[in-house]
């Protein structure tokens, strides 16, 4: 079964109507891992950062509560990683030159066999060479 | 009485040490069976989340991704 990483952006990119293409393609994985044909994974992490963007930007308070509550039931599976496994993320964040945020949500990815999506191009750019990213944009 | 299947499936440590404390040995089963059968009615009764999610708009100013990686940062500083 295939495996996606995502982070914060194509979630919030799929709310913003900026991308049509980002939020057509992000639907289609969920109906598919609704559908148990591919696994979406994240880290624990992303509920926050979402929930970060929906308190600054979120334009109505009665929408942002809406649309925590429905991100919230959609079929991602959140994981944590290790201490051990943060030391490898930051050893990795540092030689990418890239954030450790960033660079966690790309190992569990690769950690798991799975290829990380995001809308993130200046990350994709640094750190493609690791393997196992797509770039959406 | 309806009769049963044993089933065998994998839970995360936490999960695991969560449901220990809140069970007894011998009523397991029972326990997971009514969070199932909540789930499954919950399934059966709520509009698909992902056909909610991809139908929200208007939540966010458009936002380019520079835009959105700032936003996702904000208020760490």
């Amino acid at each position: 079964m295939k495996i996606f990483v995502i982070d914060a952006s194509v979630v919030i990119a799929s709310l913003t109507d900026e991308n049509k293409k980002i939020k057509s393609y992000f639907g289609r994985l969920l109906k598919e891992a609704r559908a148990t044909k591919v696994k979406i994974f994240s880290l624990t992490l992303l509920p926050l950062e979402v929930a970060n963007v929906l308190r600054y930007k979120g334009l109505i308070n009665e929408k942002r509560d809406e649309a925590f509550k429905i991100f919230r039931q959609l079929p991602i599976i959140y994981q944590n990683l290790e201490l051990d496994e943060i030391s490898v993320v930051m050893k990795q964040s540092g030689e990418t030159d890239t954030s450790v945020y960033d660079c966690a949500y790309h190992y569990l990815a690769r950690e798991r066999g799975g290829t990380f999506l995001t809308c993130d191009n200046k990350y994709f750019q640094k750190a493609k060479k690791l393997g196992g990213i797509e770039f959406l944009g | 009485m309806d009769t049963t299947k044993r089933v065998t499936f994998t839970l995360p440590d936490y999960v695991y040490r969560q449901l220990s404390l809140l069970t007894v040995p011998g009523q397991v089963s029972q326990f997971v069976t009514e969070a199932v059968r909540e789930k499954i009615a919950d399934r059966q009764t709520s509009p698909d989340p992902v056909d909610e999610f991809l139908k929200l708009s208007g939540v966010f100013p458009k936002m380019t991704i520079k835009q959105i990686k700032e936003a996702v940062n904000l208020g760490r500083k």
